[in-house]
């Protein structure tokens, strides 16, 4: 296992960490990593504790159920309340509390609300119950609109009537353009995502370094991945260079995948604006779906109203999700708001930065106390 | 639910040349290939899945790498398996 090691050894670690040491000057080096999978390993290989005090890692919004606005949740279960709807969702999605309860509940309270692995599974109930009518509640990035296009070109290909999506789908660069035009922040650079970036490539973060002058460098999850990133990042920031590097090649390309971009493009067009948890309204910055495939879209289809639900008292998921605040600074991380007892959509999906926090962190803290 | 999960190819050409059939912790399940259109995919292929879709090929370093950096990680791997095995409708997917 070669291989594996390679991106773990230790001595590998402890040297990039040197390095990082040995590159930064006197000053502060304001870092965010955009994705949620690059914090949790953050947080699980404790890379924090390896850096040096001047450099600060912010988490930012990638986290796709975390960005969810609780109305959309709300609204999602008001489809339930029609006897003859299925409502299916991810795993992350089941967990994540509306403004009074997650799709979970609903289902506990009988509700006909189902777990999928994949939006073709969603399609395959319509199939198999043709006289239901089965709505799929996607979410996620670019890495997951491509698959439900896929399925809704699928459905409209065997003419599946009884299927529907309810888009939620959302992208990366236009909360990345809000946060730097927001200037609150003042970051130095971003680690950019790794799996959105195997679909969208690395073009779309040209104006990162173009229009703000800060480098982004895409990285792999692996602790070194993470590190060589930082140490890149460092090294552009002290020679004043903005640019866009790609740390992991092994799998991501900068025209990004093709076949993919074209899936979404066939089957979905931009929203002039979404919300976003934290961020508010973010014009284009999410898709819905095209007039052809219109038969496809829940929000026609059932015409759905959308919900604008207040966030729970005292949480301040919002901010975390910005880079404004640190999971820790929540009043209610740990007493009210657990993963087995999310109040927040942060503490739901492993990628959440309260989750990923509280799992690593905040029980070590908690045990070590006594 | 970003986790990407390597598979192997077991069988290409599930239903329609449209799916394939990987392997991923002994546990097998048809995935889409419309993302992976532009490469031939044969059996003994690793494959980067993410919701029932391929999403990119992968070498075998990569993968394997990958897999025990995942496998490490305990819960949420074993959480993304499960979903993975959780067939809806029985062996036979659309
Ligand atoms: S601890 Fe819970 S309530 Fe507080 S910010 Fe995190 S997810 Fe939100």
């Amino acid at each position: 296992m070669k291989m594996v090691d390679e991106y773990r050894n230790p001595e590998k670690i402890r040297a990039l960490s040197e390095a990082i040491r040995a590159e930064v000057g006197d000053r502060g080096y304001r870092f965010m990593e955009i994705c949620g999978g690059h914090t949790h390993s953050i947080y699980r290989f404790g890379l924090n504790e390896l850096l040096p005090e001047n450099i600060e890692m912010i988490h930012g919004p990638g986290c796709p159920v975390c960005v969810l606005p609780i109305g959309k949740v709300d609204e999602a279960l008001t489809l339930t309340n029609d006897p003859n709807v299925i409502l299916c969702a991810f795993g992350d999605v089941m967990r994540v509390p509306g403004s009074k309860i997650s799709p979970l509940e609903a289902k506990a309270r009988g509700k006909d609300v189902r777990m999928v692995y994949s939006p073709l599974d969603a399609l395959k109930l319509a199939i198999d119950h043709p006289d239901k009518e089965v709505v799929f509640f996607a979410i996620g990035f670019e890495t997951t609109a491509p698959s439900t296009a896929l399925t809704i070109m699928r459905a409209s290909q065997l003419k599946v009537e009884n299927f529907a999506v309810f888009c939620n789908h959302v992208t990366v660069g236009p909360p990345i353009r809000s946060i730097l035009e927001s200037a609150d922040l003042d970051l130095d650079g971003f680690v950019g995502p790794g799996h959105v970036s195997a679909v969208i490539g690395t073009t779309p973060y040209d104006f990162v370094a173009e229009e703000f002058g800060r480098p982004l460098v895409v990285s792999g999850f692996e602790p070194i991945d993470i590190l060589e990133s930082i140490l890149l990042l460092v090294k552009m920031v002290n020679r004043g260079e903005a640019a866009i590097y790609n740390q992991y090649v092994r799998a991501v390309k900068r025209e990004g995948n093709a076949a993919a971009i074209a899936a979404i493009s066939e089957v979905f067009e931009a929203r002039p604006s979404f919300e976003w948890r934290g961020l508010g309204f973010i014009e284009q910055s999410a898709y819905r779906i095209r007039k052809a495939y219109a038969h496809f879209d829940a929000e026609a289809r059932f015409a759905m109203e959308e919900i604008s639900s207040p966030e729970p008292e005292d949480a301040i998921c919002g901010d975390v999700l910005i880079g404004a605040k640190r999971p820790e600074n929540c009043p209610l991380l740990g007493s009210q708001c657990t993963p087995e007892h999310p109040i927040g959509a942060l503490m739901v999906s492993s990628e959440g930065a309260c989750s990923a926090y509280y799992t690593y962190v905040h029980r070590t803290l908690v045990a070590t106390k006594g | 639910m970003c986790l990407g999960i390597p598979g192997i190819v077991t069988k290409v050409g599930v239903n329609d040349a449209e799916f394939a059939e990987v392997e991923v912790s002994s546990i097998r399940r048809t995935v889409h290939l419309g993302m992976v259109a532009d490469s031939s995919v044969e059996v003994g292929d690793w494959l980067l899945i993410h919701v029932g879709f391929a999403i990119a090929k992968l070498d075998e370093d990569e993968a394997i790498r990958t897999v025990d950096f995942q496998a490490q990680s305990g819960k949420d791997y074993q959480q993304e398996i499960d979903a993975f095995a959780s067939l809806i409708g029985g062996e036979d997917q659309i």
